[in-house]
C-alpha cells in the first residue's frame, strides 16, 4: 500500500484503479462476507423490486464466497437489535483481512438531523450503522446504501481509509425513491458491467455502471435527476463484488497453479508497463504492450484449455 | 389620472466624445434652443452641434433640455439623471416621460421605455408621442397591441389645420411629428411585410404630413431609398437628396440594409451598411448589424473585427454582447472540409462542416452523406450548381444558434439558412431525444439552393414551400407530414390566398398560423408538382425577381392569375383531403378512445378504435399516431407478430418514433429480416445520434452481413461517443479493419483493447491471429 500511495501523486485515477486491482485483488486466505439487509417495502411493488434486488445480491455474493459467509435479513430478522447481535458477532470471528461488504435494501428519510434506514421496529440509524462497522476489524469494509436519503450517512462513514461508502444520493436532501439500488443489483450479472473482460464484477464497474443507468434512465425520460450516486474510498477497483458465469472450483493442479503464477508475474509486468506509459513514445509503448499480451493471451490459452479439459485430464 | 414617478436604473455608461446619433423627435421638444441644436445636427453638421449643445448645457435651466443635451452628446447616463430630476421637478409633464422612454428604447430597454409611456398616456391620454412610443416598442413583437396605440394617432389630423390660434397651432404641430412618426412606423412594418404598394401609399402620406409641417423627411427619403434599391435599382435619387440636406445622414444606407437581410439578402445588405458606416462611423447600431450580417455570409473575422469595436463604443447592446460571446464559443468549434482535399475540377470544397469538437466525430458522418445526398439531388432538381461551398454548422446550444440567427436568443427555431451558409441545432440541443435534426438539415439544404438559384429573390413562402415539400418527397423520413392543427386549420377556411401566403410566416395574424404556412406552402409546392408537373415548380422559382411578386410569376410561369390557382389549389386540398377533413371529429374521437383503452390496459378496445381512426387516415404518422396506440396494444395482447406489422407500416409512411422503431429494428432482425431491421436502425442515427446502443447494435449487424466499411462508420462514431464499455468499442473496431484486410489497423485497436482488458480472449485470440498466424489453431 504504501508504493501505491506514492505511485498515487505520479498517476491517473485509472492507473491506480489498475494498481490497486493488482495489490489487492488477491489477499490470501482472506474470507468474503456479503451482510444483505432489506428494510420495509411500503408497498407491493417495492416489495417485488427488493426481493428481486436482494436475490440477485444474495447470488453474487453465494459466488464469492461460502454460504455461510452470506447473511440475509428481511421481515422480522431485519430488527435493530438482531442486527447489533449479529454485527457483533461478526466482529468477533473476523480479522482485518477479510472482506465485508453490507448492502442496504429499502428506503431511508432524513429529517434533517439524521439519517434513518426503515426497517421492522426502531429503524437503525446513521450513528448505529456507523457503530456497526466501525467495531468490525476488517479493512477491506464496503457499505452499499442506495435508498433514498441515503446521501446523508456519506461524512459520517466516509473518513475511513479502509472503507468504501456508497450512496444513492449525494445528500439526505434527495428523498424520492431512487432507481441506483435496482441497477447496481443489476450490474452484479451483467456482462455489459465487466469493462475489463476479466469475467468479473467490481465494486468500480457495479458502480460506473449504474450510475450511467440512471443518467440514462432521466435522460429518457426528459426528467430532472433527483438522485446523484456517490462514491467514497479509493479502493473500488480492486474490490471484486461478483465473478460471472460459473464459479471456479478451488485448482489444486500444481501445473495451473504454476501457470496461474506466472500470468500474476505478467500482470504486474503490464502494469508496470502501463504506469511508464508517460515516458514512452506511442510506438515503443505498444510495442512492448504487444509483446506482453501475446504472452499473456498464450498463458491464458493455456490455462483455459486446462480448466476445458477438467480435473480428470489433468 | 396622476401617474407614479418611476426612477428606472439606467445600465449606461457614459461614453466619451461625440457618438451615435441621437434619433429625430419630430418636435416632440419644443424648445428654441435645442431646435437650432437639433437642426445642426440632422443637417449633419456634427462638430457645430456638438458645440451648441456643450452651450446649452451651460445656458439652459431646464433639466428636461440639460438631458436632451447630454443624450445628444452621447451621455446617456447624464441623460438618464436629468430626465429623472425633470420629472421630479414636472411630475404631471407627460412629454418628459415619453422623451425619457425613447432614451430607454435608444438604449435597448424596451420594457422601461414601454412602462414610461404608458405613464405618460395616464398623464394625458391624447399625447401621441407616448403612443407611438408605445407602439414602436410593442411592433417588435406584438403587433396587435401596437396597432391600438398606433391608430388613434394615424386617425389625429388635427396637424393639417393653420388657421387655428397659436397655442393650438403648437400643439396640432406636435400632434403632426407624432403622426409623421406613426405613418413612418406603419410605412416601415408595411415593407417589413414585403408590402411594397401600401409602403409607397404610405410614404406619400407621410410626404404630406411632413411637408405642410415642416418635418425633417429624412427617414421617409431612406424607406423610399429602400424600395428603390430593393426593386433593383443600382442607385436611388432619394440618396442623394438626403445627403445633400445630411452629408453624414448613414441611416439612408443602413434602412435599406436592414429590408435587404429581412428579405435574405445578406451579401447587398453588409454592402449598404458598410456604407452608411463610410459615412456615420459612430452608427455602431448599423455596425453590430453589419458585424452580424458578416457572420450570415461566414466572414468570421471581419464580424468579430465589428462587433468589438462596436462593443468598445457600446457595450450595452445586447446583440452585440450576445454575438461575441457566441464568436467566443466558436472556439471550442472544428471546420471540416468534405473533400478534405482539393479536387481536381473543383475550385472549392462542396461542404464546410463547423461542429463543436465534441461531436464532430459522431455527426460528421451523418451529416456529410445526407448533406452529400441532398446536394446531388438538388443540384439537378433545379438546375442549379452551387457556385461556393455551402457551409454548415451545428450548434449544441440553441440559444447559441439562435443568437447566430438574429443576435438575440428566446427564438423557437431549429435550423437558419443565409444562402451558402446555414445553421441548425444539434441533437444535443434538444433533450426530449425527439428532434429530427437530419429532416432539418434536409430542410435548410433546400433553402440554399432556392435562394441561391433565385439570387435571394424568391418570397419566403416559395423556399419554405420547397423545403418542406422536399422533406415530403425525398428527405430522410419521406411521406407527407400534416399536424392535425393544420387540418383544423383547412376545416376552419383559414388557409391564405397565395399572393398573400408570406404574411403567414412574416405577419401571423392567429396562434399557431406560422406553422400552418409551413404546411400550406409546402402543399402548394406539392400541389404544383403533382398537378401542373414538378418542372412547373422550378420553373416558377426562376421566375420570381426583384420586381416579380407571387402574383406576377404564378401568372408567368402557370398561365393562370392566383384566383384560379387558389380555387384550383382548394380542389386539390378538397380531393386529396376533404374526406379526412369530413371526418375529422370522428378520427379525433376514434383516436381519443383508443389512447383511452390503451390506458385502461383494455387492449381489444385500444385495437378497435386506433384500427377505425387508422382506417379513416391511414397516413398520419405523428407522434400522436393511432399506429403507435395499435402497437403497443398488440404487445399488450402478446401479439408481436401484429405489432410488427403495425409499427413497419407506420415507419414505411414516415413515422419516427425512436422508441418504437428501435423495438421494430429488434423484432425484425430476430425474425432475419435482417436488411430492415438495418434501414430502421439506421433511420434512426437522423434523430438519436448520440445513443451509444444504437451505433453498437447497427455496427454489429452490419459487420454479420459482410458490410465492414459501414459498419466501420458506426464503430467509430460509438468510439468517439467515449462509451461506458471502450474495450468493446475498440474491439469492434479492430474486428471491423481486420474484415477490411487492414491488418495494422485491426491490431492498433486490439492493443487499445488489450490495454483496458488484458484478459479478454476474444481480443487476444485475434491478436495472437494477426500477429502468430501459426497457433490461430491452437488458441
Amino acid at each position: 500500500m504504501v508504493v501505491a500511495q506514492k505511485l498515487a501523486d505520479h498517476m491517473s485515477f485509472r492507473m491506480l484503479s489498475i494498481l490497486l486491482l493488482w495489490l489487492l485483488a488477491a489477499p490470501v486466505r482472506a474470507e468474503f462476507h456479503g451482510v444483505i439487509i432489506q428494510g420495509l417495502s411500503g408497498n407491493h411493488d417495492y416489495a417485488e423490486q427488493f426481493e428481486l434486488q436482494t436475490g440477485q445480491l444474495e447470488r453474487a455474493a453465494m459466488n464469492l464466497a461460502a454460504s455461510e459467509h452470506v447473511h440475509v435479513f428481511r421481515g422480522a430478522s431485519a430488527g435493530r437489535e438482531t442486527l447489533q447481535k449479529f454485527f457483533s458477532e461478526l466482529a468477533e470471528k473476523t480479522d482485518p483481512e477479510d472482506s465485508i461488504a453490507i448492502f442496504l435494501v429499502g428506503h431511508g428519510s432524513f429529517d434533517g438531523l439524521e439519517y434513518k434506514f426503515n426497517i421492522r421496529g426502531p429503524d437503525l440509524t446513521g450513528a448505529d450503522i456507523a457503530a456497526l462497522m466501525n467495531a468490525l476489524p476488517s479493512r477491506r469494509q464496503l457499505l452499499v446504501n442506495p435508498g433514498s436519503a441515503s446521501g446523508a450517512i456519506l461524512e459520517m462513514l466516509k473518513n475511513d481509509a479502509s472503507r468504501i461508502v456508497i450512496t444513492g444520493t449525494r445528500s439526505g436532501n434527495e428523498r424520492n425513491a431512487t432507481r441506483f439500488g435496482a441497477y447496481f443489483s443489476a450490474a452484479l450479472a451483467d456482462p455489459a458491467a465487466d469493462l475489463n473482460k476479466d469475467e468479473a464484477i467490481s465494486v468500480k464497474e457495479a458502480f460506473e455502471y449504474a450510475e450511467r443507468r440512471v443518467a440514462d434512465y432521466y435522460e429518457t425520460e426528459g426528467s430532472l435527476a433527483t438522485e446523484h450516486s456517490q462514491l467514497a474510498g479509493d479502493r473500488s477497483a480492486g474490490y471484486l463484488l461478483a465473478r460471472l458465469g460459473v464459479p471456479q472450483a478451488p485448482e489444486d493442479d500444481p501445473r495451473l497453479a504454476e501457470l496461474m503464477q506466472r500470468r500474476e508475474t505478467l500482470d504486474g509486468e503490464i502494469l508496470e508497463l502501463q504506469l511508464g506509459r508517460d515516458s514512452l513514445n506511442e510506438e515503443e509503448y505498444f510495442s512492448r504492450l504487444q509483446e506482453l499480451m501475446i504472452d499473456l493471451a498464450l498463458l491464458d490459452g493455456e490455462i483455459e484449455k486446462i480448466r476445458e479439459a477438467g480435473p480428470d485430464a489433468r | 389620472m396622476r401617474a407614479e414617478i418611476l426612477l428606472p436604473v439606467l445600465l449606461l455608461v457614459a461614453f466619451g466624445g461625440l457618438a451615435e446619433a441621437r434619433p429625430m423627435h419630430y418636435g416632440a421638444v419644443q424648445d428654441p434652443g435645442l431646435g437650432e441644436c437639433d437642426a445642426l445636427a440632422w443637417r449633419g453638421r456634427r462638430e457645430d452641434a456638438a458645440g451648441c449643445y456643450r452651450a446649452l448645457q451651460r445656458s439652459t435651466p431646464d433639466p428636461a433640455i440639460q438631458a436632451e443635451a447630454a443624450w445628444a452628446l452621447g451621455d446617456p447616463r447624464e441623460a438618464n439623471y436629468w430626465f429623472q430630476e425633470a420629472v421630479r421637478q414636472r411630475p404631471d409633464d407627460a412629454i418628459v416621460r415619453v422623451r425619457w422612454g425613447d432614451l430607454y428604447t435608444d438604449t435597448y430597454q424596451n420594457e422601461e421605455a414601454l412602462k414610461l409611456y404608458r405613464e405618460a398616456l395616464d398623464l394625458d391620454p391624447e399625447n401621441t408621442y407616448a403612443g407611438v412610443g408605445a407602439a414602436r416598442v410593442l411592433s417588435e413583437n406584438f403587433l396587435t397591441e401596437s396597432w391600438q396605440y398606433l391608430r388613434p394617432v394615424l386617425e389625429n389630423e388635427h396637424s393639417h389645420g393653420h388657421t387655428v390660434p397659436d397655442a393650438e397651432h403648437s400643439r396640432d404641430h406636435t400632434h403632426a411629428g407624432a403622426r409623421l412618426q406613426a405613418i413612418l412606423l406603419q410605412a416601415w412594418m408595411a415593407l417589413e411585410s414585403d408590402d411594397r404598394a401600401e409602403t409607397l401609399r404610405t410614404l406619400d402620406a407621410a410626404t404630406v404630413v411632413a411637408t405642410d409641417a415642416g418635418l425633417p423627411q429624412l427617414e421617409i427619403y431612406a424607406l423610399r431609398a429602400a424600395l428603390d434599391l430593393l426593386d433593383g435599382a443600382g442607385d436611388s435619387p432619394w440618396i442623394s437628396r438626403a445627403l445633400t440636406e445630411n452629408p453624414a445622414f448613414g441611416e439612408i444606407y443602413a434602412t435599406p440594409a436592414h429590408f435587404f437581410w429581412i428579405n435574405h439578402r445578406y451579401r447587398e445588405s453588409v454592402g449598404l451598411y458598410e456604407k452608411a458606416l463610410a459615412l456615420a462611423p459612430e452608427n455602431r447600431k448599423a455596425q453590430v448589424e453589419l458585424g452580424i450580417n458578416l457572420l450570415r455570409d461566414n466572414r468570421v473575422t471581419e464580424a468579430r473585427r465589428h462587433l468589438e469595436d462596436a462593443y468598445a463604443a457600446d457595450p450595452f447592446n445586447p446583440k452585440t454582447v450576445n454575438t461575441l460571446r457566441l464568436l467566443d464559443t466558436l472556439d471550442d468549434f472544428v471546420l471540416l472540409n468534405v473533400p478534405e482535399q482539393p479536387e481536381p475540377g473543383r475550385e472549392f470544397p462542396q461542404l464546410s462542416l463547423r461542429m463543436h469538437k465534441q461531436e464532430s466525430a459522431i455527426l460528421g458522418a451523418y451529416v456529410r452523406e445526407l448533406a452529400g445526398r441532398g446536394i446531388e439531388l438538388f443540384s439537378k432538381s433545379y438546375r442549379f450548381q452551387p457556385r461556393e461551398t455551402i457551409v454548415v454548422e451545428i450548434y449544441p446550444n440553441h440559444e447559441d444558434f439562435v443568437v447566430r440567427t438574429v443576435g438575440m436568443p428566446g427564438l423557437g427555431i431549429l435550423g437558419a439558412t443565409f444562402g451558402y451558409l446555414f445553421a441548425m441545432d444539434s441533437p444535443t440541443a434538444h433533450s426530449d431525444s425527439e428532434y429530427h435534426w437530419g429532416t432539418t438539415l434536409w430542410h435548410e439544404l433546400a433553402h440554399v439552393f432556392t435562394l441561391e438559384a433565385s439570387r435571394h429573390t424568391v418570397p419566403r413562402w416559395f423556399s419554405e414551400g420547397v423545403s418542406v415539400f422536399e422533406e415530403w418527397r425525398d428527405g430522410p423520413v419521406p411521406g407527407i407530414r400534416i399536424p392535425v392543427d393544420v387540418f383544423h386549420a383547412i376545416a376552419d377556411d383559414k388557409l391564405l390566398p397565395v399572393a398573400e401566403l408570406n404574411q403567414g410566416f412574416i405577419r401571423p395574424s392567429y396562434e399557431g398560423q406560422v406553422q400552418v404556412s409551413y404546411i400550406q406552402a409546402g402543399l402548394v409546392c406539392e400541389f404544383i408538382s403533382r398537378e401542373l408537373g414538378f418542372e412547373k415548380l422550378v420553373d416558377l422559382l426562376y421566375a420570381f425577381d426583384y420586381r416579380v411578386d407571387t402574383a406576377q410569376a404564378i401568372e408567368t410561369t402557370l398561365g393562370i392569375d392566383t384566383a384560379e390557382f387558389d380555387r384550383r389549389f382548394q380542389a386539390f386540398l378538397d380531393r386529396e383531403y376533404g374526406g379526412f377533413i369530413f371526418k375529422l371529429d370522428l378520427w379525433s374521437k376514434a383516436r381519443e378512445m383508443a389512447g383511452s383503452a390503451l390506458e385502461g390496459s383494455d387492449w381489444e378496445g385500444a385495437v378497435e378504435y386506433a384500427e377505425k381512426a387508422i382506417a379513416i387516415h391511414p397516413d398520419y404518422v405523428e407522434a400522436d399516431s393511432p399506429y403507435l396506440i395499435l402497437a403497443r396494444a398488440h404487445a399488450g395482447r402478446d401479439d408481436q407478430q401484429a405489432q410488427v406489422e403495425v409499427l413497419r407500416t407506420f415507419w414505411r409512411k414516415g413515422g419516427y418514433a425512436p422508441e418504437a422503431l428501435r423495438e421494430l429494428a429488434i423484432r425484425l432482425h430476430a425474425q432475419n429480416a435482417v436488411e430492415e431491421a438495418i434501414q430502421v436502425l439506421r433511420s434512426l442515427n437522423h434523430v438519436r445520434p448520440f445513443d451509444e446502443e444504437l451505433h453498437a447494435l447497427l455496427g454489429d449487424w452490419l459487420l454479420q452481413q459482410d458490410r465492414a466499411r459501414e459498419a466501420l462508420v458506426e464503430f467509430e462514431v460509438l468510439l468517439a461517443l467515449e462509451p461506458h464499455d471502450r474495450a468493446m468499442a475498440n474491439y469492434q473496431l479492430a474486428r471491423t479493419w481486420h474484415v477490411l484486410g487492414e491488418a495494422e489497423k485491426a491490431r492498433k485497436y486490439l492493443l487499445e483493447t488489450l490495454d483496458i482488458a488484458p484478459h479478454y480472449r476474444p481480443a487476444q485470440k485475434l491478436l495472437l491471429e494477426l500477429t502468430q498466424p501459426e497457433t490461430r489453431m491452437t488458441n
